[in-house]
């Protein structure tokens, strides 16, 4: 991969990442803007609710990336000396990967309930 | 850093090289071969391939040889480069076991040279005069006119004081074997202190799997050098490995009578190697009768075989061990050694022409 093509995917990526930011604030606005209201009026059950999907999907994340660091470098290492075992070695990779995506479910299910 | 990823890249990598270093075929392939050439052609598309293309553009053999030591030596290097400090201590130490060996190789040459007047200039290229652990100008030890120039050649060396011991010895009735064999403890010292500063579990393991070594030379050295060569016990006292299983016992071993002897390592050895207890009685048994010498001497090579396979099955046990370890690691240097080992008898038994059948018999393929 040239300089440039790499300098272009990574502002892609750029983009494409402060545009499901901005989807994100978009889609959760108006759930933000009741939990604020509640809070305001006394109620702390709705911040509660907020850290609990916060650490949910935190977790999760921070998991999935102390497993994906480990599984990751063994299947790229294993590859390396071995490239037909390839697609098993992602197979693992992926379930590393799963960890944020329960995390992510979780958040999404305990937001459901503001 | 834990244990999980210090070892997840290094053991990936090792146990699928492991996969694709075991050459049964290729090995198989070679024994078939009607000629040297037509075996060194197999290695073609194999990790040898370089090999056989030193073979064809010099011709030698022995330049073969050399470049497995340098596949060998640049092999510990790559698996030091990603452990961290005390794994990479540790392997350094391996490491070092190739440059006693070659070391030993070159002062070899010296003896030709220097006390038995030999032509050496042939054998001289085969040394590897690059720098494996320590500096060692190998040029100086092989052109040396006595051994006090040896000795000086290996200064700023762990080697130095060993040698140094032998300074003002006459190596023209001795010859080099008291040199080697305190080499080979010096060794193994410095192996002790590298495996003691492993973690808890890897020390655990290396020190099982280097005991196990110890126990299997130390066996040897006594049925090769007490009951087959007669040696004094004095002088077993100072070969033995201060290690392992029988080393702890070196020190009462070298007091006893040559009965008593018999009856500690028949109770040793029954307990963790019973398939050798008949061939060790037979041996002593006929180590007195000078007509029998032959017989006594086949009972060896099967003690040596014997210890030789369950070396590789302990060796083989550390795979299916802790993945997270350096177990791995030790068995994969085993596994290639071993296949190096193989390559190279193979195309010295085609070099000297040996037929197929006798191949197989002697490698015990």
């Amino acid at each position: 991969m040239t300089a440039y093509a790499f300098k272009r995917k990574i502002g892609l990526s750029l983009v494409l990442t402060l545009v499901l930011l901005a989807l994100t604030a978009f889609i959760f606005t108006p759930t933000l803007s009741a939990a604020a209201e509640a809070v305001q009026q006394g109620d702390n059950t709705v911040a509660w609710v907020f850290i609990a999907a916060a650490l949910a999907f935190g977790f999760g994340a921070i998991g999935a990336g102390m497993a994906i660091s480990n599984v990751g470098s063994a299947a790229m290492a294993a590859i390396s000396e071995k490239p037909e075992i390839a697609t098993n070695a992602l197979i693992f990779i992926a379930l590393a990967e799963g960890l944020v995506v329960f995390g992510f479910i979780t958040a999404l299910m305990i937001l459901g309930k503001v | 850093m834990g244990k999980v990823s210090d070892y997840a890249f290094i053991n990936a990598k090792l146990r699928a090289r492991i996969g694709i270093i075991r050459t049964e075929t290729v090995i198989d392939d070679m024994i078939k071969a009607p000629t040297l050439s037509e075996a060194v052609a197999k290695l073609d598309g194999t990790r040898f391939s370089a090999l056989a293309e030193i073979y064809r553009a010099t011709g030698d053999l022995q330049q073969v040889e050399l470049a497995l030591v340098s596949n060998e030596i640049a092999s510990y290097r790559e698996v030091a480069s990603y452990l961290e400090d005390r794994g990479k201590a540790f392997i350094n130490v391996l490491l070092e076991k190739v440059e006693i060996d070659n070391l030993k190789n070159a002062l070899r040459i010296w003896y030709s040279s220097a006390i038995r007047g030999h032509q050496i200039n042939s054998r001289s290229p085969y040394i590897e005069k690059r720098l494996i652990v320590h500096p060692i100008d190998y040029d100086k030890i092989l052109n040396a006119s006595s051994f006090s120039q040896v000795v000086h050649s290996l200064q700023g060396t762990p080697y130095h004081d060993v040698a140094r011991q032998f300074a003002d010895k006459d190596f023209s009735s001795m010859g080099l074997f008291p040199l080697e064999i305190a080499l080979d403890h010096l060794w193994f010292d410095q192996l002790g202190k590298a495996e003691a500063a492993l973690s808890s579990e890897d020390r655990k393991i290396a020190s099982a799997i280097f005991s196990t070594d110890v126990d299997l030379k130390n066996i040897l050295f006594i049925v090769r050098y007490r009951f087959y060569y007669n040696i004094s016990a004095e002088t077993l006292d100072r070969i033995l490995l201060p290690y392992g299983t029988i080393g702890k016992e070196a020190k009462k071993l070298g007091t006893m009578s040559d009965d008593e002897m018999m009856a500690r390592l028949k109770r040793i050895v029954s307990y963790r190697y019973p398939e050798i207890v008949q061939e060790i009685e037979s041996i002593r048994a006929m180590a007195d009768d000078l007509t029998r010498q032959q017989e006594n001497a086949m009972q060896i090579l099967k003690i040596e075989n014997y210890l030789a396979r369950t070396r590789e099955k302990e060796y083989s046990r550390l795979l299916f061990g802790n993945p997270f370890s350096i177990g791995v690691v030790l068995a994969y240097f085993f596994i290639s050694r071993q296949q190096d080992s193989l390559i190279q008898a193979v195309l010295s038994a085609k070099y000297y022409n040996w037929e197929e059948g006798r191949i197989r018999e002697a490698l015990h393929i």
